[in-house]
């Protein structure tokens, strides 16, 4: 509609999540006619992250090093590790501040139908840095969905097959959370993983 | 076209775009039926959340005239819990083999009530082999592949006990021309599979031979990755014991 180069920028636009054809075209007309430099920028940024990002050869997390600045720094235990199913959980978790050991991002979480499997994962090389690092504690910090749970399982059996602690993060109540709202399932979990006082 | 309250089980879902799910369900009246369930991703509001799990008994309500409906309701007829060790591995093959081989809205409300009946099983646990070979079976049946033990494809006649015979999908069990063959099954471990008479001699594993080639078959090299998983299961878990 505009000429091939804007009606492909558009198109490229789409590939993001959450963006549709209406929100790509205003994105790619804002770029083009209010903010060129900005534009610029966003070009040659994304072209460097690209060429330059990786995965941490440990964790898998994203990283412009070999090795990403978790499982480098100094302060974190590298005997606990927690394992996650993407790198936004991995974020979430770092964010609340409250963990001092490593991480191991699946990026994704097993589920036969998809063809997801063990390997998908990189199950085999989690296992095998359990062994290697003499890792205590495994905690399974995935979604608490069919999924999430089906991953945490085999995860598990698998590390306490090496002898490796294994936990899985508790469900219940959210913060602030009223039990009256709460549904049934979460509420049955909550009761489940309660502790004592 | 609106249908309510529809009993049924959620098989698989993935996201579809950033909200909503794309959900395939296995319902009483209509068998599969796949919908869009929009919203169904949303961040939970005042801790409900709208997330739909399988192994989980629904009513559901959807809308539409396409192959695609639209989910409109989801609620839980008990409340969802998580099958755990073995038993959820045999839930990942079912929900995967029925899955695979059913197609969309093919009715099924003989297969539904088995279906919900060994899901229950998995839950109350116990002893699961059995069933899981029965589960097969009865989804062949629904399916119009039922498996034919007892009677010999060549002649009609009725098996011989002490006859040895070769089982071949779409033909039937035949007298066996190669008797050092590995799949040749002695008449009468076949007519105790026939049965359901499990606890006689190996019926139970001449079974589990003779529908693993009959799915196979019927899976026309379509994979089937839970089996893989369970395989590994049963790996760890062994290596587990020995420690
Ligand atoms: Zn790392």
């Amino acid at each position: 509609m505009y000429g091939p180069l804007i009606d492909g920028l558009i198109e490229r636009l789409r590939c993001l999540p959450g963006v549709g054809a209406k929100s790509a075209q205003r994105m790619a007309l804002y770029l083009l006619e209010r903010d060129k430099p900005a534009a610029e920028r966003l070009a040659q940024t994304l072209l460097e992250a690209v060429a330059k990002v990786n995965r941490c050869q440990y964790c898998r997390m994203l990283t412009e090093e070999t090795v990403c600045r978790i499982c480098s720094g100094s302060r974190r235990n590298k005997q606990i590790v927690c394992v996650v199913e993407s790198p936004a959980d991995l974020y979430a978790i770092e964010q609340a501040g409250g963990f001092l050991g490593i991480y191991f991002v699946l990026y994704g979480h097993l589920s036969p139908i998809d063809g997801v499997g063990p390997d998908v994962l990189g199950i085999p090389q989690l296992l095998d840095q359990l062994q290697k690092n003499q890792v205590e504690e495994l905690i399974l910090a995935t979604n608490l969905t069919l999924e999430g749970e089906t991953t945490a399982h085999f995860i598990g059996d698998k590390a306490r097959a090496l002898n490796v602690k294994v936990s899985r993060i508790a469900y219940g109540v959210p913060m602030g959370g009223e039990l009256e709202y709460v549904d049934g399932g979460t509420l049955n979990l909550a009761l489940e993983s309660r502790k004592s006082l | 076209m609106r249908c309510e309250n529809q009993q049924g089980f959620l098989l698989h879902s993935r996201p579809y775009s950033d909200t909503s799910l794309l959900v395939d369900l296995f319902t009483q009246e209509f068998g599969r039926v796949r919908c869009v369930a929009k919203g169904f991703r949303k961040a939970h509001k005042k801790g409900v959340s709208r997330t739909l799990f399988p192994h989980v008994e629904y009513t559901f309500d959807w809308t539409g005239r396409s192959e695609l409906k639209t989910l409109i309701r989801a609620e839980v007829v008990q409340t969802p819990s998580f099958l755990r060790d073995e038993a959820l591995y045999m839930g990942l093959y079912i929900n995967e083999l029925l899955y695979r081989l059913m197609q969309e809205q093919e009715c099924t409300e003989y297969f539904y009530a088995a279906y919900k009946g060994f899901i229950g099983r998995l839950f109350s646990g116990g002893a699961m082999e059995a069933q899981l070979r029965l589960i097969e079976m009865r989804l062949l049946e629904e399916l119009g592949f039922g498996l034919v033990l007892g009677i010999d494809a060549d002649t009609g006649d009725r098996l011989v006990a002490g006859s040895l015979y070769q089982y071949t999908p779409e033909i039937g069990l035949q007298l066996a021309r190669d008797q050092r063959h590995v799949d040749v099954f002695l008449g009468q471990h076949l007519l105790a599979v026939e049965a359901q008479n499990w606890e006689s001699c190996d019926a139970l594993k001449i079974a589990k031979k003779i529908l693993r080639s009959t799915i196979d078959f019927y899976l026309d090299g379509r994979p089937l990755n839970s089996r893989e998983l369970y395989r590994q299961y049963r790996m760890s878990a062994a290596q587990a014991q020995t420690q």
